[in-house]
């Protein structure tokens, strides 16, 4: 009776481990480390990049470097099964190394929009045999992006410009083709600055002759209380009115699995609720 | 000026800095982010090739062989062409990227960054990962053919319209790189600073195999001018009257560097220093004689950017550091005591 008990008990035990073979995962990209975290896969990621510095757990595991500027034989050395990679890895040679390894080797998407965040959970979601938890996670985020969605259809889209860096006399600003520039569609603003590609500097006139309703900075993690000149605070009518705002460079415009919250923070900042305005 | 060692000892010394080339070569293969026992590393050397497991021969045989021998190509090229250039405008500050070769690459590498999915597509099928290198090596011989030519009086070469006309091509050339830059997206920023910045970790076997034949009129042509260089060390005429072909002189060299730099400069990127210190380096141990001075040069440029490189891949292990930190980081300080040096002596 006992031995077939723990025969069961056995059975039972060894279901998962036939199902979810452990991975040896080095995970390269922000976004993506943060997504294997999420769909609860943590575990298995035994090395990331730099860029990767959330949930805090990754902190303990090495920093094969910047994924942008990776190298072969440091990703190789951690003795991956398997390897995650977002969009823009590289350098392309090494990229080549690593695919021709023999190792299983991902490719995600790394554009700025719901459907690629919502696209990149599923995948993984399938490489990692975390289809359940994938499922839960992409219904809660599209639940939230519903409602921003709703909340703010109706509403006139404010202005927004969003400054990547600042200091007294220029400043660079999110053009198109920018993580911040999706961040503010989705949240139910317009960014007016178009026609370029990513962060330009923009003059002090510039940004005076646009005048946004709202502006947003960026603040790396490192350095969260970092703000803003004098001039933008004083000079400008979102400095002004009080619709100046930082965002964490390492959340907000992260487009991973927080892409929810974080659209869900700015799109109240950018449409604030009629009744707090009433109150004050 | 520390006297140069004695004649007698100039060739011992060759051999010991050909020794030092042979060591770092040595430690470039042995040591890594991936450990590698000394027995794996034996059996390669022993050709039994087939017992190492498939991550050991990947790391040996596709990383750090194409890696080392790319270091060592580039460090002896970047040498050998600063010892010639500075003997061709018998100026100590005189480097490779005077001649325009490095505005020049820049700028084909940052029009191939740009236009790499639009414009150069068709390219791109054919040449795959070469179409980079390829792009930068035609703009430094493309700047290099305007410089030369800018710099002709009455079929004359004079030296210093073409340091001059350098200058003004690399200002040209980083005018140029400047709008496209200004028009990238994010994505190719990065790249194109990632390859300013410098790295071995771009040299693979085809993109070492095409730049190998761009690189040997350089390690071949130069040495054989160490003669007529030694004679400008006395001035232009004076070199004329010795039988010196000033025009030949001065074309072969241009063009030669021109090619061995752009195609340095095109597999490893922006790589500071080496070019300008190494001669320097050099020519306090063997003098000024250029018979000795550029092969010395080669030598020692290949070696300080084989160990140089080896720090760049394990001091932040896993990770890697721009190789160009390092050189300029370690050649720097040297410089400056060399500066240092010349002013005690009166020498400036």
């Amino acid at each position: 009776m006992p031995s077939s008990f723990l025969r069961l008990l056995c059975l039972l035990a060894a279901i998962p481990a036939l199902g979810i073979s452990a991975e040896r995962i080095v995970s390269l990209g922000g976004a993506v480390t943060e997504t294997v975290f999420a769909l609860g896969a943590g575990d298995q990621v035994v090395a990331r990049d730099t860029s990767s510095v959330f949930p805090p757990a990754v902190h303990r595991l090495p920093d094969v470097g910047y994924f942008r500027t990776i190298g072969a034989e440091g990703v190789l050395a951690q003795k991956p099964t398997l390897i995650l990679a977002a969009q823009g890895t590289g350098p392309a040679p090494q990229v080549d190394l690593l695919k021709n390894s023999g190792i299983t080797f991902v490719h995600l998407d790394a554009r700025y929009s719901a459907e690629t965040v919502l696209g990149n959970v599923t995948r993984l979601g399938e490489v990692l045999h975390r289809e359940t938890e994938a499922a839960a996670l992409t219904a809660k985020l599209s639940a939230q992006l519903d409602a921003v969605r709703v909340r703010t259809l109706s509403a006139e889209a404010p202005r927004v410009i969003f400054l990547m860096s600042m200091n007294e006399t220029a400043t660079q600003a999110a053009y198109d083709n920018t993580a911040a520039t999706a961040l503010i569609t989705l949240a139910g603003g317009k960014n007016p600055l178009t026609g370029l590609n990513g962060y330009k500097p923009l003059n002090a006139e510039a940004l005076l002759a646009i005048d946004p309703d709202v502006i947003l900075y960026g603040v790396s993690p490192m350095a969260p209380h970092a703000e803003p000149p004098a001039w933008i605070k004083t000079g400008t009518r979102a400095g002004r009115t009080g619709r100046l705002h930082a965002l964490d460079l390492g959340y907000h415009l992260s487009f991973g699995p927080r892409l929810g919250e974080a659209v869900t923070e700015v799109a109240a900042l950018l449409h604030p609720a009629p009744a707090a305005t009433v109150q004050r | 000026m520390a006297s140069p060692v004695r004649p007698a000892l100039r060739r011992p010394l060759l051999l010991a800095l050909a020794a030092l080339l042979v060591l770092a070569f040595i430690a470039a293969l042995c040591f890594g982010a991936a450990p590698l026992s000394p027995e794996t590393l034996w059996r390669a050397v022993t050709g039994r090739t087939a017992s190492l497991s498939a991550l050991d021969h990947t790391v040996l045989f596709s990383i750090r062989l194409p890696r080392a021998l790319g270091a060592l190509l580039v460090g002896a090229v970047l040498g050998l062409c600063g010892a010639g250039m500075q003997g061709l405008f018998r100026n100590p500050l005189a480097d490779p990227g005077l001649i325009g070769v490095t505005g020049g690459a820049a700028l084909g590498a940052v029009l191939h960054v740009k236009f790499a999915a639009t414009a150069l597509a068709g390219v791109s099928i054919f040449l795959g990962q070469l179409t980079l290198p390829l792009c930068a090596l035609g703009g430094a011989l493309a700047a290099t053919a305007f410089m030369h030519r800018a710099s002709v009086i009455e079929g004359r070469v004079v030296v210093a319209l073409m340091l001059l006309a350098g200058v003004g091509i690399n200002a040209l050339a980083g005018a140029g790189t400047g709008l496209v830059l200004f028009f990238a997206d994010d994505d190719q920023l990065r790249q194109f600073t990632f390859w300013t910045l410098g790295s071995l970790g771009q040299v693979t076997w085809p993109r070492l195999a095409a730049a190998v034949p761009f690189v040997l009129p350089a390690i071949f042509l130069i040495p054989r001018h160490a003669r007529s260089l030694n004679a400008l060390l006395l001035g232009e005429a004076e070199a004329g009257h010795l039988g010196v072909d000033l025009a030949r002189l001065k074309r072969t060299l241009v063009f030669a560097t021109a090619a061995g730099v752009g195609a340095a400069v095109s597999i490893a990127g922006g790589i500071g220093f080496i070019g300008l210190v190494v001669p320097h380096l050099v020519r306090q141990l063997f003098g000024p004689d250029h018979r000795w001075l550029i092969p010395g040069s080669a030598l020692l440029g290949a070696a300080l950017l084989l160990s140089a490189d080896l720090l760049a891949r394990t001091i932040t292990s896993p990770a890697e550091l721009p190789v160009g930190i390092i050189t300029a980081a370690l050649g720097a300080p040297v410089f400056f005591s060399l500066l240092q040096r010349g002013r005690r002596n009166r020498l400036f």
